[in-house]
C-alpha cells in the first residue's frame, strides 16, 4: 500500500477524468476529456447532456489513463471515485462504473468528496505539506476556508452564503458574451486593465471570526454597470471592467484567507479549486504570505480544474486509513466535508 | 454460455445469472429505492448465493432502455464496467424487447407499455411467431391516441405489459374493447431472467460489442438539446 497505485475517477461536472497516482503524490498518467464545445452551445453544462457525455467516453478514458501509466488491472492497489458534491448524473456514471470495476477486480473503493480532492490536488505537486493547514477552496460552485488538522479531518472556518466566487466570473463573462467557462477570460482580459477604474463592492461581512463570503452584491453590481451602460449606449472598457471585477473578488479572497491563517497561526496556506488557477489571485496571495513567512502552496492551474489525480491521491490516503466505501455508494449532489 | 443480466431502465432493479436452458438465481427489487445503491449489492449477493465466481461469468447482457435516463445509465454503466474489467463480451437489449420475452411461449401481439412522461409512452409491438419475437412496430415515444390509431386496423388481441401498462389499462380496455388483454402484475415489470433470455438472442445475432462501445438507447433527445432544435429555423 505504501507505493499503492489508485485509479481515480471524476465525472462531477462537466470533464471526465481519468488517473493513476502512486504514494498519494505521484502522478503516473492524468488523462481528462472536456466536454466544453458541447456545452458552450447551450451557454453553461446542461445536466442531462453531461451525464450522456461522460457515459460515451468514461471507459475509454479509463483505459488511456492505464495505458500512459504503463499499468494493467492487476497492478492497481485501489480505485477512487469523486461521489460529490456535483451534478448527481453526472457522478451517477463514475461511481457505477468504480463500483462495478472495483468489484470485478477485488478492488478497494475509496469515496471522496470532490472538495477534498481539489485540496489534495496540492499533495500532487512535490511541496512538503504538514498538518494543520488552512485551505481556500474557490471554483465555480464553492468558496470555502477550511482548517485541515489530519487527513479527512476539516473544520470549515467559512463558507460562501450565496453564490460562489467562480459561479460571478461565469455570470460576469455570459453578461459580456465572453462565453463559457468565464474564469480564464477574465483572467486574461484583466491583465490590460486598471483594476482600480471601477469602484466594485467588497462584502467583507462584519464580526471578528467572520470567514463567511458573499458574492451575490458584487454580481448584481457588476450586472447593473453593464446594463446600465448598454442602456445608454456608452462603449464598455472590457479590459478596465473585468480587472476592476477580479480585482474585488481577489481583494475579498485574500483579506479572509488572511485573516483566518493569522487568528489560526497557520504555517502553510493552500489553495484549490478552478478559481486557484487565476493569476492575479496567486499573485495577491504570494504579496500577502512571503513577507510574513507563511508558505503559500498552489497546484499548477491543469490541476485546479477538475481532474482525477486529485481524487486518487486523497482516495489513497482514505485507503490508507482503512476508509473503504461499500457496494451501495451512492451519488450524492451536496454531501458535507 | 453463462450470462449476467442486468436491467435498470424502469423502477424494479433486476439482476439474474443463467445458461441458455436454465435459470440459476434471479434477483428483483421493484421498490422505489435508488439503483445505484441496490445494484451491486445484488449482484454481490447474486454470485454468492448462486456459488458462481467472476470468473464463471461468459458475457454480461443489459437492458439498455429505453427507460428512465439515469436508471438506463446506471445499468450500461454498471455492465461496461464488468465487461471492461473481466475482460468479457457484453451485448445490449432493449428494455420493451425483455418486457415481450415473458411472452414467447404463445404466438400473438405483445406491446410493451413504459412510462415516458410528457403525456407519453415508450412502445413497441412484437409478434409471436414459433418463439420468436417479429418486430412489427419499432420502439418509439408516442402519444396513447397514435398507438391506439397504429394497433385498430390490425384488429386482433394485444396483450399490453410492462410498467405503464396499470396507468392506461381503463383508457386501452375502453378503446380496443376484445381486443384488449392485460399482463399479469409479476410478468410485467423489467426482469433480470427475460434479460438472459433477450440477451442469448442477441449473443446469437452477432451483437455482442465491447464495452466502450455499448450504448444506451434514449428514445430522446435531452429536453435542452430538443428546444434548442426547435429554435433553429427549419430547412438550413
Ligand atoms: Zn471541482
Amino acid at each position: 500500500m505504501m507505493k499503492g497505485k489508485i485509479l481515480g475517477i471524476e465525472t462531477s461536472c462537466d470533464d471526465t477524468a481519468a488517473a493513476v497516482v502512486a504514494g498519494g503524490k505521484t502522478i503516473l498518467s492524468n488523462v481528462i476529456s472536456s466536454q466544453v464545445d458541447i456545452h458552450t452551445r447551450f451557454g453553461g453544462v446542461v445536466p442531462e447532456v453531461a451525464s450522456r457525455s461522460h457515459l460515451e467516453v468514461i471507459n475509454a478514458i479509463i483505459d488511456e489513463a492505464l495505458l500512459r501509466a504503463e499499468l494493467d488491472f492487476s497492478q492497481l492497489s485501489g480505485i477512487a471515485v469523486s461521489y460529490g458534491p456535483g451534478l448527481v448524473g453526472s457522478l451517477l456514471v463514475g461511481v457505477s462504473t468504480a463500483k462495478a470495476l472495483a468489484f470485478v477486480r477485488r478492488l478497494p473503493l475509496a469515496a471522496v468528496n470532490h472538495l477534498e480532492g481539489h485540496i489534495y490536488a496540492n499533495f500532487l505537486t512535490g511541496a512538503t505539506i504538514g498538518f494543520p493547514f488552512l485551505c481556500l477552496v474557490v471554483s465555480g460552485g464553492h468558496t470555502m476556508l477550511i482548517w485541515v488538522t489530519g487527513h479527512s479531518q476539516m473544520e470549515i472556518l467559512g463558507r460562501t452564503r450565496d453564490d460562489a466566487a467562480g459561479e460571478v466570473f461565469d455570470k460576469v463573462a455570459r453578461a459580456l458574451n465572453l462565453g463559457y467557462p468565464g474564469g480564464p477570460v477574465i483572467d486574461r482580459l484583466s491583465a490590460k486593465g486598471n483594476p482600480a477604474s471601477i469602484n466594485f463592492p467588497r462584502a467583507l461581512l462584519k464580526g471578528e471570526e467572520n470567514y463567511d463570503f458573499s458574492f451575490s452584491g458584487l454580481k448584481t453590481a457588476v450586472l447593473n454597470y453593464i446594463h446600465e451602460r448598454k442602456a445608454q449606449q456608452i462603449e464598455l472598457n472590457l479590459f478596465d471592467l473585468a480587472a476592476s471585477f477580479q480585482a474585488a473578488v481577489v481583494d475579498v479572497l485574500v483579506q479572509k484567507t488572511y485573516m483566518a491563517a493569522l487568528a489560526k497561526g497557520a504555517r502553510q496556506v493552500l489553495l484549490a479549486g478552478g478559481v486557484a488557477a487565476n493569476a492575479e489571485l496567486r499573485r495577491r496571495m504570494r504579496e500577502v504570505f512571503v513577507p510574513k513567512a507563511i508558505e503559500l502552496i498552489y497546484p499548477p492551474p491543469e490541476l485546479c480544474t477538475d481532474n482525477a489525480a486529485m481524487i486518487a491521491s486523497a482516495g489513497y490516503y482514505h485507503l490508507r486509513a482503512g476508509k473503504i466505501a461499500g457496494w451501495d455508494l451512492n451519488a450524492a449532489p451536496s454531501p458535507e466535508l | 454460455m453463462l450470462l449476467l443480466g442486468i436491467d435498470t431502465t424502469t423502477l424494479s432493479c433486476s439482476v439474474a445469472i443463467g445458461e441458455e436452458q436454465q435459470l440459476f438465481g434471479e434477483y428483483t427489487l421493484n421498490i422505489r429505492k435508488t439503483h445505484s445503491q441496490r445494484l451491486m449489492p445484488l449482484i454481490d449477493s447474486l454470485l454468492r448465493d448462486t456459488g458462481f465466481t467472476l470468473e464463471d461469468l461468459e458475457g454480461i447482457v443489459v437492458s439498455r432502455g429505453p427507460g428512465s435516463f439515469a436508471g438506463t445509465r446506471i445499468g450500461v454503466a454498471t455492465a461496461r464496467g464488468i465487461s471492461q474489467g473481466l475482460g468479457i463480451p457484453v451485448v445490449g437489449v432493449l428494455s420493451l424487447e425483455v418486457l415481450a420475452s415473458a411472452f414467447t411461449a404463445m404466438p400473438g401481439l405483445v406491446c410493451p407499455l413504459l412510462d415516458a412522461r410528457r403525456q407519453q409512452v415508450y412502445t413497441a409491438l412484437y409478434r409471436v411467431t414459433e418463439g420468436k419475437l417479429i418486430e412489427i412496430m419499432p420502439p418509439a415515444a408516442l402519444h396513447l391516441e397514435e398507438l391506439i390509431k397504429n394497433i385498430m386496423p390490425l384488429q386482433e388481441k394485444v396483450l399490453f405489459t410492462g410498467e405503464g401498462v396499470n396507468t392506461y389499462a381503463l383508457y386501452l380496455h375502453n378503446e380496443l374493447g376484445s381486443f384488449f388483454a392485460k399482463a399479469p402484475p409479476e410478468l410485467s415489470i423489467n426482469r433480470g431472467a427475460f434479460v438472459l433470455k433477450a440477451g442469448y438472442q442477441a449473443f446469437s445475432r452477432g451483437e455482442a460489442v465491447k464495452y466502450h462501445q455499448l450504448q444506451p438507447f434514449y428514445l430522446r433527445l435531452p429536453e435542452a438539446e430538443r428546444r434548442l432544435r426547435e429554435q433553429q429555423p427549419k430547412g438550413g
